[in-house]
């Protein structure tokens, strides 16, 4: 699975995330997009919780950011696509951070898994030697 | 805690010895921290032995959220009360599960109505000490309990403050 590679985007919207209650402005952007695009109720329900998984990571680990929600077409295929990007401390070990019940947070632990779950596509960026950059799909 | 009074609330009350939250708020960490507080005390001040706390309104619960409602169950339990979530919808609970919130975890009922069916049984005072299954209550809890399991009047969170 790759990265970006979408040959069409569009309905942009970024939230800065620098306060809590951000998360809830990222939350809402997720919803009014999904909710315009189509998206059934469930699937809905789905990519506005990965979205406030994602936001309130960066809030409790980085503590600065920017959530981009966005519609993007690959292959005549419409998708959700949410990209969170930070400077904070990053993932040092990625496999680690998927593992089932793993956290540093004092949280369940099971935030990325399960955004990775509730998504179809799901990828961090490996490459990436500052913060941290996940990318996150769903298809219609 | 410092600005300890310029966030929502959430108020409950005490019904059928049972103490209900209805969550009408946003949740907002700080609101979550003082929710799990107030709970603590309450269940502490009034000796309830079960807790309702509706999330029906309540728009999205990721894992840190669900953490919270996690811990509430286990706090409420180790000081004698048992903790139900009502509300979830169906679409919220599709979300939940991929999340990977165990049921085990959190105890749930579809409605209020069902809650207290299955909380009847630990909280009636006719059912006292003595008809509750030993494994579900140590000695300790249940002389501490015994003496205000009659608490039964309406209370709200931020009396006369």
């Amino acid at each position: 699975m790759g990265g970006p590679d979408f040959k069409m985007k569009k309905n942009e919207h970024r939230v800065e995330v620098l306060a809590e209650a951000d998360v809830a402005k990222a939350i809402y952007a997720a919803q009014s997009l999904s909710q315009e695009m189509g998206f059934e109720k469930t699937a809905r329900f789905m990519i506005a919780t990965a979205v406030s998984e994602l936001a309130r990571n960066i809030f409790v680990y980085a503590g600065a950011g920017e959530v981009a929600v966005q519609a993007v077409e690959v292959d005549g295929k419409w998708g959700f696509e949410v990209i969170a990007e930070d400077a904070g401390p990053g993932i040092k070990d990625i496999a680690l951070a998927l593992k089932e019940g793993y956290s540093t947070g004092g949280t369940l632990g099971l935030g990325l898994p399960g955004v990775k779950r509730l998504m179809d596509e799901f990828y961090i960026d490996p490459e990436r030697q500052i913060g941290t950059m996940i990318v996150a799909r769903k298809w219609l | 805690m410092e600005g300890a009074n310029t966030f929502s609330r959430v108020g409950m009350h005490v019904m059928r010895g049972c103490l209900i939250v209805p969550i009408q708020i946003e949740l907002y960490d700080e609101v979550l921290q003082q929710l799990q507080r107030d709970i603590l005390n309450k269940v502490n001040d009034t000796g309830v032995k079960g807790v309702i706390i509706d999330v029906s309104v309540v728009e999205i619960i990721d894992s840190f959220i669900a953490q919270i409602f996690v811990d509430i169950c286990r706090m409420t339990a180790l000081i004698g009360a048992q903790t139900i979530l009502i509300g979830i919808r169906p679409a919220l609970a599709g979300a939940l599960t991929d999340l990977g919130i165990g049921v085990r975890d959190i105890h749930t009922a579809l409605t209020l109505d069902h809650a207290i069916s299955q909380l009847e049984p630990v909280v009636s005072p006719a059912t006292s000490v003595l008809n509750i299954p030993e494994e579900d209550m140590t000695h300790e809890d249940a002389e501490y309990w015994a003496e205000d399991a009659e608490d039964e009047a309406d209370l709200y969170v931020d009396e006369g403050q």
